[in-house]
């Protein structure tokens, strides 16, 4: 009995004890301890895929480097409608009466940040000069950078197309192009102005002056860095990169040399009422740090957010009822948090795409047309967004000019039985072709992720409901970009997401001569929409413009190279101590404008995560009852075998 | 000789059967691994059906489970997206494009009997082939085919099976083959080490002696004392296959979306659970019907060890 007594001991001793006060000790915040400094704390759902600006194409990335590197121009935080004001330009560009001459002045004064690369200067950033955005505009050419954005200046700068095609032939000699070769439309007349002759008249030029694709990088970083200049970033933006650890932490500090950049002191009405305009004239950024952890699953992203260690976030389909009432508004526990809920219409178009080089979809526009018809977009609505999207009719979402509230696409509008007509009318009656075999098409994501198989699982359903067999193939994006570059796809789901506010950039996925590899995926190709396209490029957002691109929708309508999806609405949510939340459609780079309350931030996360005493004082009695009750039976047994 | 040999070997498999049967947990479990192969098998009989109607009419191929359970539960209704279980005509609830969550349960076996059956048929003929080829064989064959496998080994299996699939694409074939050609170490380990034993023994060395040809020798002598082995790493090995499908298709480079499996289910059921309300049916009965399995063949293949261990025939 006593020796029993004596292991029980024991084991309390040297087990549960240091079990339980490692347990009690325990917190389950995941941070280094903070110590005086602004933090903001997000999650990333994977790691960017490098930093290089010109690399910049998917939003990930691009959310990263906005905000260490910096562009012409930027869009005014808080007014709308979404207009441009000048970032590393003195003001807006002149251009000329033909509209074929731009001409930029750059601020003065404007550093890049202290970094190794600058080598004559001691490790001091130099300062910018309008030769960096030739640099830059140079690398966006340069095949060998493998350059995501070449889409938005090909074809409209004198002398750039040779300078692309030229790169292309030097990368497959496996040499490097000489960047100090001039380009004819591409100069610095003098240190602080920059000028830019076009081709044509290219109104969006503006735009694309906007993007990270663009932005003002320095030629000693890249000189400097080689290959690892991707994960050196090295810009004149409100941040710089303190740390990345891949697959684990991204964390960006203030740039102590970021230029002088006031929070605005203008906005829409009601703006003030919010305090939105609480910060005016402050210097950006307002905090010290952001600190990304990398969360590749959704659950526990959410669940950090639920326990206050991170600042904002989405919801995904099935966290949905959690956070939102069936009147969508915040549920009472959310409110109860003092979390705030931000709804914004996104300018985006989710489509079903035909490639219309494919022998079967391609040229059969009424097989095109019965695969529309049956398409579900109001249960996609209810089931995969919980009721956050609109139905697209056409490819301009709602929001942007030329968009047609009015607008009833008449493949658009679910039926199946007509679909069934459509399809026997195409030549595959019950979707049995002429050769007695069902019909079977190829449907491609670029997504292995559960939710995106769902709802191809879903397409696949929706087809074979009228008679069609759907074979789907998941690929990694690489892949399925890949596929789409060899023409390989058949029937794929994509989206676009609004690079800059003119319906150019959605009729652009649709004209011709921007077949794969460039945006237009489907590959179609009407003469018509083509000539509409040049004459709307160009115009000004009048009466005129607006009928040519009800023209054009019109077509595209009628053509089907596309069943369009949705227009989703974002929600999000964010705790009560991030200030100056004003959702914006087009840009990421909007953390300079944030602010936090640490102090709020710090005393909600300690009331939301207190240690469960209670929990663990239930787990160590019932573990050395366990202990107890083993000990016992063993005993038992012991005494039992030791008899005769 | 031989004909002593056929007398063992069949007294060995009588001698097995016989202490297996003494299990009651093992005939349990046979009972069990019975019922998941009879439902499964089920799933490979072909019905003919007929879709569409007047000359769009064809005849389509389906299987037995296809017909019972359109008869039974009728068709996919996305109306019934997410019914619980005993909700209307599910007995296990729908997932999300309300599809019978059973249905998935039954056609996720016949998927799990394709991959554990096709990768065994992969990696037992390997692992015996180089097996015996290196036991028998020894110096530098053995060298070389033990250079092979423990080269293999170094390489973490999972890792391994993402990199084959990655080359090959998904799909059930490529995924059997991709774990078959990552299975057969461990056999080929036990086969060598038992071949190396048997070529050393009295009957082995006697009919080398009378002139058999190593295939005699090694076809009619060292093979039939080697099946105890293969079927033990088969019954245990199944259960990690299938295992190995849930873990690749979870991880989204298993079989292809279209092909129901306990993997595939399990993937996409796993942020449901934190709907509200929380729909579990679909992880439960994936999980379930994967658990049971998995604990049925293990014990099985532990009862089957040692019932087939000669050292213990004896006792």
């Amino acid at each position: 009995m006593r020796r029993g007594a004596s292991r029980f001991a024991r084991a309390f001793w040297f087990g549960l004890l240091p079990l339980g006060l490692l347990l009690v000790g325990c917190s389950n915040d995941p941070y280094p301890p903070p110590g005086d400094e602004k933090v903001m704390y997000g999650v990333l759902g994977e790691d960017p895929h490098g930093l290089d600006p010109v690399q910049a194409g998917d939003t990930l990335s691009h959310g990263i480097i906005s905000q260490m590197y910096e562009s012409l121009f930027e869009y005014h935080y808080l007014e709308r409608p979404y207009a441009l004001k000048p970032c590393l330009a003195e003001s807006m560009p002149e251009v000329s009466a033909d509209g074929l001459v731009y001409t930029i002045r750059i601020k003065r004064g404007v550093h890049f940040q202290d970094d190794a690369c600058f080598v004559a200067t001691g490790g001091k950033g130099r300062e910018l000069t309008a030769g960096d955005f030739v640099y830059a505009i140079k690398r966006l050419a340069d095949f060998a950078n493998k350059p995501r954005g070449w889409w938005l200046l090909q074809g409209k700068v004198v002398g750039l197309d040779e300078f692309n095609e030229e790169s292309v032939e030097t990368a497959a000699a496996g040499g490097k192009m000489d960047y100090d070769q001039p380009v004819a439309g591409l100069s610095a007349p003098d240190r602080y102005t920059l000028q830019i002759r076009l081709k044509e008249r290219y109104p969006q030029l503006k735009y694309a002056l906007q993007m990270s694709y663009t932005a003002a990088v320095p030629r000693e970083a890249v000189e400097y860095y080689g290959e690892d200049f991707v994960n050196r970033p090295v810009g004149t933006g409100p941040f710089r990169l303190k740390e990345w650890r891949k697959r684990w932490k991204l964390v960006l500090e203030r740039n102590p040399t970021h230029r002088d950049d006031f929070y605005p002191d203008r906005g829409e009405p009601g703006d003030r009422e919010a305090g939105l305009l609480d910060a005016a004239g402050s210097k950006l950024p307002l905090v010290d740090e952001v600190y990304y952890t990398i969360v590749s699953e959704a659950q526990p992203a959410w669940l950090l957010f639920k326990q206050g260690y991170r600042d904002a976030s989405g919801i995904s389909k099935d966290n949905f009822n959690q956070a939102i009432t069936p009147a969508k508004e915040l549920s009472d526990e959310f409110e109860a948090k003092g979390i705030r809920l931000t709804k914004f219409p996104e300018m985006v178009v989710y489509y079903v795409a035909f490639n219309m080089k494919n022998p079967v979809v391609g040229t059969n526009k009424k097989l095109r047309q019965a695969m529309s018809l049956a398409y579900d977009t109001e249960w996609r609505i209810e089931h995969f967004a919980n009721g956050r999207a609109v139905s697209a009719q056409g490819p301009i979402p709602p929001g942007m000019f030329g968009y047609d509230p009015e607008l009833k696409n008449p493949y658009k509008q679910f039926d199946p039985e007509k679909a069934r007509q459509k399809l026997a009318e195409a030549g595959y009656p019950g979707g049995i072709g002429p050769d007695g075999e069902r019909l079977e098409i190829t449907y491609d994501i670029g997504s292995a992720v559960p939710a995106a198989r769902q709802a191809a699982l879903v397409f696949a359903g929706d087809m074979e409901a009228i008679g069609i067999k759907v074979d789907i193939q998941t690929n990694t994006w690489a892949e399925f970009l890949r596929k789409n570059k060899d023409g390989r796809l058949q029937v794929f789901g994509v989206g676009w997401i609004l690079d800059y506010p003119d319906p150019e950039n959605f009729l652009q996925l649709l004209y011709g001569p921007n077949k794969a590899p460039g945006p237009n995926g489907s590959n179609y190709d009407n003469p018509e929409f083509n000539r509409l396209f040049e004459r709307m490029k160009a115009m000004d957002d009048t009466p005129e413009r607006l009928v040519i691109i009800r023209k054009m929708v019109d077509i595209v309508v009628e053509d089907a190279p596309w069943i369009p999806g949705t227009h989703s609405v974002s929600y999000t949510l964010h705790h009560q101590w991030v200030k100056n939340v004003k959702p914006h459609a087009i840009t990421g780079g909007n953390l300079k404008y944030r602010d936090v309350d640490m102090q709020l931030c710090k005393r909600l996360r300690r009331q939301w995560n207190r240690p469960n005493y209670g929990a663990v004082g239930v787990f160590l009695a019932v573990t050395a009852c366990a202990a107890l009750l083993l000990g016992a039976l063993r005993r038992g047994s012991a005494v039992r075998s030791a008899q005769p | 000789m031989n004909g002593t040999d056929i007398t063992e070997a069949r007294s060995l498999w009588a001698e097995a059967w016989r202490r297996l049967k003494r299990k009651r947990l093992a005939m349990v479990c046979l009972g069990v691994v019975s019922f998941y192969v009879t439902l499964g098998v089920l799933d490979f009989i072909p019905v003919w059906h007929t879709v569409g109607t007047g000359e769009a009419a064809v005849r389509e191929r389906g299987t037995l489970v296809d017909w019972i359970f359109r008869r039974a539960v009728g068709e996919v209704d996305k109306t019934e997206s997410y019914a619980a279980p005993l909700e209307g005509r599910h007995l296990v609830g729908a997932d999300i494009q309300g599809k019978d969550v059973l249905y998935k349960m039954i056609k996720g076996i016949s998927t799990a009997i394709i991959i554990g059956g096709l990768t065994a048929a992969i990696y037992i003929p390997l692992g015996l082939l180089f097996g015996i080829v290196a036991g028998y064989f020894g110096g530098v064959v053995d060298d070389a085919i033990v250079y092979v496998y423990s080269t293999l080994a170094c390489i973490p299996g999972i890792l391994l099976l993402i990199a084959l699939m990655s080359v090959m694409g998904k799909g059930i074939v490529q995924l059997c083959i991709a774990m078959g050609v990552t299975s057969w170490v461990g056999l080929c380990r036990l086969i060598r080490g038992e071949t190396l034993k048997l070529r050393e023994t009295d009957y082995v060395t006697a009919a080398q002696a009378v002139g058999a040809s190593w295939p005699r020798v090694v076809f009619r002598h060292i093979l039939p004392n080697l099946f105890h082995i293969v079927i033990i790493s088969f019954t245990l090995g199944f259960s990690g296959i299938i295992m190995s499908e849930a873990v690749l298709s979870y991880i989204g480079i298993g079989v292809e979306p279209t092909t129901i499996s306990w993997g595939t289910m399990i993937s996409e059921a796993k942020m449901e659970l934190s709907r509200d309300p929380s729909v579990w049916w679909q992880l439960t009965g994936a999980a379930g019907a994967l658990f049971l399995l998995v604990l049925a063949f293990n014990v099985l293949g532990d009862a089957l060890r040692d019932a087939l261990d000669p050292r213990l025939k004896t006792q």
